[in-house]
């Protein structure tokens, strides 16, 4: 009878393989982790050599300003990438003088025309990521470019400049953003129906357009928009789909936006499904 | 005679290992290679995962009004320790629009009075239409006197975790739907993250799955994990490499092989619809997270629908996990009868090419290298000891077989840990990186044995139909400052 067994060397070597595989990955650990804690020291400190200069911009009343955004503009070259950096990182969160002073800045430095640079190279996530940035710049002359990307090849990319030209809160925009909701380009539902709210205001007729479309999600998105933007003027479409549209998400949407209305016509049922 | 009966044990050990030889080295390669793939698939998805995150969108998500509403379900039966760190965990997630629902299953501690406490609560009079069976009575619903604050505290007769949670799901107001334990603290951005495939992708998501980790010895202030840290006792340091290695690393490799079969309860996110759809849980199953997940996967196959179930590695919901072998030997009993009586439910599915990857990857999987490890374990366990005192097998080669069974697991481990550290890096000190290493060795010497028998008890009384308990889990609280 014969015991199936490796062989002596087999086993040796399977040994032998096996802990230096361990010693390696545990070496690499290691490696990452003092690496991870040097550069996380690194960035801290070009961060706290540009972090009075920023906070300056931030915290300055109207009339101070001017002269804090001198300030952070004097930085020497090699402290801009870590500025750049924190300015990005805060800019979502500003507004009003500091905020357009800050965009200036970062326009006068060549961020935006970087990122304009960026957005055609040949990597999807770079690409991506320089939408994000002219989303956050929010400046008019990036709106073509960003039309552009709306048809990137990748599918993040199309998503961050659907949302970067929401950032530019014009209602004109309203068609070419409910576009980017065909199959070929597929962003989802939410984040067009963001970018389109953070307009403000609506672009009744794009909205009445999308209302007709042939495509459900425009239909539906079309009137999750004007629920929410409260545009009254196409209750009597959004009613007829309610009623009579084969769609169920349709349906759901458009209840939700006569409930916003406050018609109060619709039941729980219609619109929670 | 005890000559005879020695020989024919001999014998009987020679034709054992002669018959399985080749197929238990074939095992043990397999299980242990199979652990690399997922861990290679996992580090593919983190891969993606982190560069996407810059660009993700989470602040757009976070104040827009059409981010799809979120109800957190929260179980509690004698949860008094860490009812209120929970539910504020929950009210103080990031997410536009989300609420939460503690459902007290007849706790006879204190949960309900902390909470009508806590929340200057005031009964209700909402009518919960039974949407999916319930059996627990409804006994009162309780809402807080501030109507800006989203919680909804139905108070029901004790009728186990599972009908709690259905109870939850008809109570429940958002078209999304997240299970959790009552002693979970989700990090801020959970909900939104864990429910952005339902925004991308609407139609198709039905399920999503986020990572649970142990939250034993971690600082927690204000229902939020601050500082991560490994726990103080072994069993639990063990458990932090297990759900690295199998929930995180495992589930993710599942989930981007499009395969993901099994979403923790303790934080899984569904479509109301779908969970109607389905009937919510089945309160009479010990598995009830893996059987949902499974009943899902056929009625959409079954329908013919087009679908996704999808693991998302970050952020967390951290937990307390078993700090006593006691607590643990229950829970792995459970878990382990749990997944029997659902891999058997639902054998049908099992190399069927009707249910794609699913039935024809994944749960052939989960039969042999789930269901039936810690029996092989411990045939191994008994057998190779014997054949050493019978000298049907050789020392020194058993100890180098074991050797290389050994190192070749804790390189599976060390495998994880390295993609840990690439993607999350959640443990950050160096003396949390020497407990885990410390752990993934001890996890092979007494633990893994001890866990096998466990599991095969829990087996066991499944095949005996001996009542099925849940047990009690005793917290200590997360010691919130």
């Amino acid at each position: 009878m014969t015991v199936v067994t490796l062989s002596w060397t087999v086993l040796v070597w399977t040994l032998v393989a096996a802990s230096v595989a361990c010693a390696a990955s545990l070496a690499a650990i290691v490696v990452l982790r003092s690496a991870r804690a040097w550069r996380t020291r690194r960035l801290e400190i070009a961060r706290s050599r540009v972090r009075p200069a920023v906070l300056g911009v931030l915290a300055a009343e109207e009339d101070e300003l001017a002269e804090a955004v001198e300030q952070l503009r004097q930085l020497p070259e090699e402290h801009w990438p870590a500025a750049e950096r924190y300015v990005l990182q805060t800019l979502s969160e500003v507004r009003g003088g500091s905020r357009d002073a800050l965009v200036r800045l970062l326009v006068d430095r060549g961020t935006m025309s970087a990122a304009m640079r960026e957005s055609r190279g040949r990597s999807a996530i770079r690409r991506a990521r320089a939408a994000e940035v002219l989303g956050l710049l929010a400046r008019p002359d990036a709106r073509r470019r960003l039309i552009q990307l709306t048809a990137d090849p990748s599918r993040d990319v199309r998503i961050v400049a659907v949302r970067a030209l929401g950032s530019l809160e014009d209602p004109a925009l309203t068609s070419t953003i409910l576009a980017t909701l065909s199959a070929d380009r597929s962003v989802p539902a939410s984040v067009v129906g963001t970018a389109l709210l953070r307009a403000r205001d609506a672009d009744t007729d794009a909205l009445r357009d999308g209302l007709g479309s042939t495509s459900d999600s425009v239909r539906a998105t079309s009137a999750a928009v004007v629920g929410h933007l409260l545009v009254t003027e196409l209750a009597a479409p959004i009613s007829a789909l309610l009623e009579h549209d084969p769609s169920a998400v349709v349906r759901s949407a458009a209840g939700r936006s006569l409930d916003r209305f406050g018609r109060g016509d619709t039941t729980d049922s219609e619109v929670y499904g | 005679m005890s000559e005879t009966i020695v020989d024919a044990m001999r014998d009987a050990l020679l034709v054992f290992f002669s018959v399985t030889g080749a197929p238990l080295l074939a095992y043990f390669l397999l299980i242990n290679t199979s652990y690399l793939v997922l861990i290679l698939l996992a580090s593919v998805n983190f891969t993606r995962h982190l560069r996407r995150t810059p660009f993700a969108g989470t602040d757009s998500v976070a104040s827009s009004a059409l981010t799809p509403g979120v109800s957190v379900i929260l179980p509690a039966y004698n949860e008094e320790m860490v009812i209120l760190d929970s539910v504020r965990s929950v009210l103080d997630l990031r997410h536009p629009d989300h609420e939460a629902v503690v459902v007290n299953d007849g706790s006879k501690d204190s949960t309900l009075e902390l909470l009508v406490a806590a929340y200057d609560l005031v009964p209700d009079t909402r009518q919960i239409t039974e949407q999916i069976p319930a059996r627990g009575r409804i006994r009162g619903v309780w809402v807080p006197s501030n109507p800006a604050i989203p919680l909804i505290v139905v108070d029901t007769e004790n009728s186990g975790r599972s009908d709690s949670l259905n109870a939850g799901v008809n109570a429940a107001t958002r078209d999304l739907i997240v299970m959790l334990d009552a002693d979970s603290l989700m990090d801020p951005d959970a909900l939104l993250v864990v429910s952005q495939p339902f925004a991308d992708d609407p139609e198709g998501t039905v399920a999503t799955g986020g990572v649970i980790r142990a939250a034993n010895g971690c600082q927690v202030v204000g229902g939020r994990v601050v500082d991560v840290r490994m726990p103080r006792q072994m069993v639990a340091r063990i458990q932090v490499v297990e759900y690295l290695r199998s929930f995180l690393l495992g589930r993710t490799g599942w989930s981007q092989a499009n395969a993901l079969i099994l979403i923790s309860g303790a934080f899984g996110m569904f479509r109301r619809d779908v969970l109607v759809e389905v009937g919510g849980l089945d309160a009479d199953c010990i598995g009830e997270d893996f059987e949902l997940v499974m009943r899902i996967h056929r009625h959409m196959k079954d329908a013919g629908r087009d679908y996704r179930v999808v693991f998302v590695a970050e952020p967390v919901s951290w937990t307390e996990v078993p700090s006593t072998l006691a607590v643990l030997g229950r829970q792995r009993r459970r878990w382990h009868r749990g997944l029997w009586e659902v891999l058997w439910s639902y054998r049908a599915m099992t190399f069927n090419p009707r249910y794609g990857r699913v039935g024809m990857v994944a749960l052939p999987y989960y039969w042999l290298f789930e269901l039936f490890a810690p029996l092989i374990e411990l045939v191994g366990l008994v057998v190779v000891p014997l054949g050493l005192a019978l000298g049907v097998v050789d020392l020194r080669y058993a100890v180098a077989l074991l050797l290389v069974t050994y190192v070749y697991g804790f390189f599976v481990t060390c495998a994880a840990l390295l993609v840990e550290e690439i993607s999350f890096h959640r443990y950050s000190r160096w003396s949390d990186l020497l407990r885990i290493l410390g752990a993934a060795f001890a996890e092979n010497v007494g633990y893994r044995q001890l866990t096998a028998v466990w599991r095969l008890q829990g087996w066991w009384a499944a095949l005996r139909n001996k009542k099925a308990v849940w047990g009690t889990m005793t917290r200590t609280g997360f010691g919130s400052s």
